[in-house]
């Protein structure tokens, strides 16, 4: 088990170094002048040149990507190109306010879709499984910004009842916040509904259709009995596995639902970022949410195989 | 002997004939199913709709969509039914001309992008071994970071140059094609590779390798035609998903730019005056979205249904 | 014989009789309660709904057993056995319903029983075994866990339930109870959780316990050890025991009465030795003569095949179900409903013409055997390591075999023996080890397909087990067939056209096959595609691999008359594959006996069968149960198959084998001993020994 936990955490640095290599390679090759673009038209020419010096931009490649490489193995990110500040300082508190959000999307959305994607099993081919795979379809399929939009419109422009704009003035008590949060992490919560319930009643159907709850309903046991002895366990492995990856992509989702309530989340740094072509910036950033997603798949997988062990079986193997 | 299996060819041929009536009967009933699928129907009135307003546009739009015909941010009424935006251009021609933006752009970028897929997931698959680590490593590369992240970042940092003006067609709709394509490939190949490996293990294929066949022949001619099916609903799938990114990009200004009517873009633009309780300029590009991507999905669903049958 | 007059009569089940189950000779005796029957059917229909149409499957079963009996129910596949198994438990699938008809258990009409009534009486008086024991147990679930859960459904408490496991295993013969209790289902082998399936099955002391298909997929030795379990079990619970097998000997063997299954119907019913001694419907007598008993041989029969094909499910069959097959067809079967008659001794069979069954001819064979002729492929010193996680895995272990131009050599042997891997090592799928050598027509083989010239490839092809997955799916049978043409012989596309056209001809397959695609064929249609294809390039060796366990046994024997013709008219040499040893004792000229990767002993046919025989290839005959019901002393093998990662030291069979010498076998590695000319067995019990040990042959 512990040889298989680090040589994924091998491969996911192996991961981890290709992605920052192609974003690195990206900057570079790409036919931009990134200090004419973070300085402006208007700049002198001795500045620009000052600027590329200051950041070795003009050294080779390969000494440019080796300092780099030097600045992710010793954790000291250096700064950020454009406002010279530390790159760590201005991602850490954005980076928190997003895991804030993301995560009430999470709690909002898991328990319901779950127990959405149960029901929809359990009373499969009926109306209610009918309407719960329609509403799954429909939701997950409109990107998160539009369903934010929406939300905002309805709920915080006409009915009033939430704020539609999300920065929340400093000091402002956990439940206070909620008020602010609630509508951006629920546009995010419904685009989940429809991926974590749709896996959900594949899976319990595929578990309830096993010769194992054949076996238990033939001894003498009772629906429920079935369902929450013998087919849980077995049907929760490949929702497990729709719900980390989505932790990862949650922060794909984030930047459009946080640009339309004005959320100080990360997506206002990888905004800008871009914009200027702040790479010491954005390689942070990259390996932020490129970890994030390793840390969660790799968690999903222990997770099953403590509830399957011929999971854990085939892990050892790998 | 031979007369019983003389017979025995005589009662199977009819047999036979049976059953090759049966399987002509359900497919007709498979496409009958599919119509008769709410689900299919709903989806494909809808789909068709939004084409009719991509190929027709200017055509069939009250105003001009790209022009201000009266005063700005007018709340909807019988002359504008979805109102105004900002700078007084009439939103219902805007909407229903915005079809086209979208509906060129993310077709295309899933056609070449399964495409891609199919081409390098059908190399990891059969070559397995030392070719499948190094593309599995940089498919998993890819996946570890969501798609639009990576389609701001490469849109943003593709600037202005001679080659990717000529291979663009100095187009930024081509130019999102190709990034949004080049998004979707290591997605639609691992679900490809997946579906060759498991093809792979069947006896006919190696039943091609002992009479001699190259490597070449058994994936496009043996194995290919096998994985038709899953790839097709990939297909229907991925549009779905195009349309998704592809707003979400012009959303973040990444993507079709000004003064087109592309929906993204509309409410991005619309944004800042949401808070001033002018909501039409956002509702409706959502709207439209939303209904795009929801009968895109159920037809992709439907199409999904009838093949795994 | 008496034939019942309208349909209108209601039908009552015959009884079996003590005299009669005497007679039947099923091992064991049991006092058979007289009492209401355990189990009994009332003209049951079953339907299932396909694309919203009721689809008839079960068109009327009536049948009862007594407490205490053995049942059981034969026929192929399609046939409704397992649909009859588990609608003896209510248990039907979503879309399939009881239109029909009353099942009673101890005289309780289950069909009229609401939800909690069912569960109770699943919990408490009907059980059932599954075929395959690997998914019937919850994956997630400790073993232990599942089995006391059978006791507690009885209101039994934990202590009390845990106790009742640990002695429910041991009551199964599972030597350390507690330990197992302790391992999750794919820690344990299939032999095994095929016993603690049973012990849940036999957890409530059931009226009526149901076995579908209870040893299909288990090797012939595990199989044996089932099914003398499960007959002592019987000796001691009394329980009534529906029985669902394709394997005719197993029910033979294990059976007292059977009921023969066809489209939905029992065709015939009767004691178990009678039905298969002396058959009285003309489907029974087409299923027993189809099947390769008594020891027959491909030169001196070639095997009864039934013409035509089973209906298509809910096909409408309003006259008699078998009409269509049948070689006493008459104008009156075609015109009524066949009636169940009564032939007395507690047979009966639906039949206009039961008189008539004795007029039905068995065929003799013209079939010319052919002489063997030169050695075209020898083997020497093959082995094959597998890499898996790390550990080398020793797959085949210094094969040393030849094959002469003409010859059948039939590879035997249990999962992990090594036959497949023999196979692909042969066809260069899967190269050797270094260090072996494969020759062919006295030159030698390269290792890997790749690297073999045009004409190697040509010289060997393969018949595969299951040709849904040996045909490509989206060709043609032409394309296929063309396709193998053209790249084995070169030939151009008019002459590769003609070659396609003869090769059809000579296959039996009609014009209007070739443009169908291989799901349009039926199961014995595809495999004669897949021969076909093997035989495009009129190769010098075919390997069969398992060619017709797949298939029914009607199907088989027409695949196997088909391989011998071939085999008499070509000279095709074949490497033939098969667990089943009545098929390869029908078609091999000589037999090479595998275990776990090493060859334990070769010799011709009549050698292997005749004796003396290593002790591995002793027990697996005896393993054997036949439909003929010859007295077979069961020779019992200790212990589990060893995984071929971690072989024993010395001879690797000395574990299970009845007859080592301690201190010998365990360390050394056993010398090959020479029986008689061209028989070799690999032990450390001389010949002449084993024979005396022998005495009495398996079978004769």
């Amino acid at each position: 088990m512990l040889r298989y936990i680090l040589k994924r955490v091998a491969l996911s640095l192996i991961t981890l170094w290709l992605l920052v290599t192609i974003v690195f390679l990206m900057v570079s090759l790409l036919p931009s002048d990134i200090a004419r673009n973070i300085l402006g038209n208007t700049a002198p020419e001795a500045s620009v040149i000052a600027f590329r010096e200051e950041f070795g931009l003009t050294d080779p490649l390969l000494q440019q990507y080796g300092r780099l490489m030097k600045s992710l193995v010793t954790f000291d990110f250096g700064q950020s190109w454009s406002t010279k500040r530390p790159v760590w300082g201005m991602i850490s508190a954005p980076l928190l306010r997003s895991t804030k959000l993301a995560a009430l999307a999470l709690i909002l959305t898991t328990p319901i879709s779950i127990a959405a994607g149960l029901i929809a099993a359990k009373y499969r081919d009926t109306r209610i499984d009918r309407a719960i795979v329609l509403t799954g379809l429909a939701t997950s399929s409109i990107p998160e910004f539009v369903t934010g939009a929406l939300l905002a419109v309805v709920f915080g422009v006409q009915l009033g009842w939430f704020e539609s704009v999300a920065t929340f003035p400093p000091g402002t008590s956990l439940i206070g916040q909620l008020d602010y949060l609630l509508l951006p992490a629920s546009a995010m919560a419904i685009v989940y509904f429809g991926y974590i319930a749709r896996m959900m009643r594949s899976g319990t159907i595929r578990a309830l259709e096993s010769d194992y709850t054949r076996t238990a309903t033939m001894k003498g046991l009772t629906g429920g009995q079935v369902m929450w002895r013998h087919a849980l366990r077995n049907s929760l492995a490949p929702t497990i596995t729709v719900v980390s990856v989505q932790i990862g992509y949650l922060f794909g989702g984030i930047v459009g639902v946080e640009l339309v309530y004005n959320y100080p989340g990360l997506s206002r740094v990888i905004l800008d970022a871009v914009k200027d072509l702040d790479l010491p910036v954005l390689q942070v950033a990259v390996i932020i949410v490129g970890a994030i997603y390793m840390i969660t798949t790799l968690l999903a997988d222990l997770v099953i195989a403590w509830l399957n062990p011929r999971a854990r079986l085939e892990l050892g193997q790998q | 002997m031979s007369e019983a299996s003389a017979s025995s060819a005589t009662t199977s041929a009819t047999v036979l004939e049976q059953a090759d009536a049966e399987r002509k009967q359900a497919r007709r009933e498979s496409w009958r199913l599919l119509r008769r699928r709410p689900g299919f129907i709903i989806g494909m009135v809808i789909v068709v709709f939004w084409l009719v307003c991509a190929i027709l546009e200017k055509r069939i739009t009250p105003y001009d969509p790209f022009t201000y015909t009266t005063k700005a941010k007018l709340a909807p009424s019988a002359d504008h039914w979805f109102g105004t935006d900002k700078i007084g251009r009439d939103i219902f021609s805007r909407v229903l001309a915005g079809a086209r933006d979208v509906l060129v752009v993310a077709p295309p970028a899933a056609v070449l992008g399964v495409s891609l897929g199919t081409f390098v997931g059908m190399t990891m698959g059969y070559f397995r071994g030392r070719v499948d680590l190094v593309l599995s490593r940089i498919v998993e590369a890819f996946l570890a970071l969501p798609v639009v992240l990576v389609g701001l970042l490469v849109l943003s940092l593709a600037g202005t140059s001679s080659v990717l003006a000529a291979i663009t067609f100095d187009s930024r709709k081509v130019l999102v094609i190709y990034v949004v394509a080049l998004l979707f490939t290591p997605i639609v190949a691992r679900t490809v590779r997946a579906a060759v490996i498991a093809e792979r293990d069947l006896d006919y294929v190696t039943s091609a390798r002992l009479r001699g066949e190259s490597a070449t022949f058994i994936m496009t001619r043996e194995v290919l035609p096998n994985i038709a099916a899953p790839i097709v609903v990939e297909l229907t799938v991925r549009i779905g998903y195009a349309i998704f990114t592809v707003s979400t990009l012009s959303f973040l200004g990444v993507g079709v730019q000004r003064p087109s009517p592309d929906w993204g873009l509309a409410i991005s633009e619309g944004r800042d005056v949401l808070q001033a309780g002018i909501w039409w300029p956002v509702t409706f590009p959502a709207l439209a979205i939303a209904t795009l991507v929801i009968g895109v999905n159920l037809v992709a669903d439907s199409i999904q249904a009838v093949y795994e049958r | 014989m008496s034939t019942e007059p309208s349909p209108g009569v209601p039908y009552l089940p015959p009884r079996a009789t003590a005299a009669d189950r005497a007679a039947a000779g099923a091992g064991a005796t049991v006092d058979v309660d007289e009492r209401r029957p355990a189990l009994q059917l009332e003209d049951l229909q079953v339907a299932y709904a396909v694309r919203g149409i009721d689809r008839i499957v079960l068109r009327g079963v009536s049948f009862s057993i007594a407490p205490g009996e053995a049942f059981g129910l034969v026929g192929e596949s399609g046939c409704g056995k397992s649909t009859t198994a588990y609608a003896a438990l209510r248990y039907l699938p979503r879309n399939g319903r009881i239109t029909s008809g009353h099942i009673r258990v101890d005289g309780n009409d289950i069909t009229t029983f609401d939800k909690e009534q069912l569960r109770r009486f699943r919990a408490e008086e009907a059980s059932m075994v599954y075929q395959d024991p690997g998914s019937s147990l919850n994956p997630t679930i400790k073993v232990g866990k599942q089995l006391v859960e059978s006791f507690l459904v009885l209101g039994q408490s934990k202590p009390a339930a845990r106790a009742n496991a640990l002695q429910a295993l041991n009551r199964v013969q599972i030597a350390d109870p507690a330990r197992v209790m302790d391992r999750y289902p794919h820690q344990l082998s299939g032999g095994m959780l095929q016993r603690v399936v049973i012990a849940m099955a036999l957890a409530c002391d059931p009226k009526l316990l149901v076995l579908d298909e209870p040893t299909t997929g288990l090797d012939a030795t595990v199989e044996a050890e089932v099914l003398d379990l499960v007959r002592t079990l019987r000796n001691e619970t009394g329980a009534a025991i529906l029985l669902i097998a394709h394997n005719l000997g197993v029910i033979r063997s294990m059976c007292d009465r059977v009921g023969v299954m066809y489209a939905g119907k029992i065709v015939e019913e009767g004691p178990a030795a009678k039905v298969f001694d002396d058959p009285q419907h003309p489907y029974t007598v087409g299923l027993l003569r189809s099947l390769p008993r008594q020891g027959r041989r491909k030169g001196q029969h070639s095997l009864a095949t039934i013409p035509g094909t089973l209906p298509v499910l809910g096909a409408d069959l309003p006259t008699c179900v078998f009409i269509d097959r049948c070689s006493l067809a008459s104008d009156l079967c075609r015109s009524q409903e066949a009636p169940l008659v009564d032939l007395g001794g507690g047979r009966t069979t639906r039949c206009h013409h039961p008189d008539l069954i004795g007029t039905m001819l068995e065929a003799e064979s013209t079939r010319v055997v052919v002489s063997q002729g030169e050695t075209v492929l020898t083997i020497a010193g093959v082995s094959k390591t597998f890499r898996q996680a790390g550990h080398s895995v020793p797959a085949l272990v210094g094969i040393d075999l030849s094959l002469a131009d003409g010859e059948t050599l039939g590879l035997v042997g249990e999962s992990g023996s090594g036959k497949s891997t023999l196979a692909k090592a042969i066809l260069g799928v899967h190269a050797p080890d270094l260090g072996g050598e494969m020759t062919l027509d006295q030159h030698q083989l390269a290792s890997r397909i790749g690297n073999r010239s045009t004409d190697d490839i040509r010289a060997m092809q393969i018949i595969f087990q299951n040709p849904d997955s040996a045909l490509n799916a989206s060709w043609t049978v032409r394309r296929i067939l063309k396709r193998s043409v053209r790249k084995l012989t070169g030939a151009n596309s008019v002459d590769s056209d003609a070659r396609v056209a003869t090769l059809a001809d000579h296959l039996r397959l009609s014009p209007r096959h070739l443009d169908m695609k291989p799901s349009q064929l039926s199961g014995g249609l595809k495999q004669r595609v897949a021969i076909a294809r093997a035989f495009a390039g009129d190769p010098r060796i075919v390997v069969c691999d398992e060619p017709t366990s797949a298939l029914d046994v009607s199907v088989q024997a027409a695949i196997l008359n088909l391989l011998a013709e071939l085999q008499s008219e070509q000279r095709t040499s074949y490497v033939f594959i098969s667990h089943d040893l009545g098929v390869v004792r029908y078609l091999a000229d000589r037999i090479a006996v595998m275990y776990l990767g090493r060859i334990m002993e070769v010799g011709s046919t009549d050698d292997i069968f005749g004796g003396p025989h290593h002790p591995y290839t002793e027990a697996l005959l005896s393993a054997v149960p036949s439909v003929d019901g010859e007295p077979s002393t069961r020779i019992k093998l200790e212990g589990e198959i060893p995984s071929p990662a971690n072989p024993p030291s010395g001879c690797v069979f000395h574990p299970r084998c009845p007859r080592r010498i301690d201190g010998v076998c365990n360390s050394i590695e056993p010398p090959i001993i020479e029986a008689s000319l061209g028989h070799i067995i690999r032990c450390h019990i001389p010949a002449e020994q084993l024979r005396e040990l022998q005495q009495s042959p398996a079978s004769g």
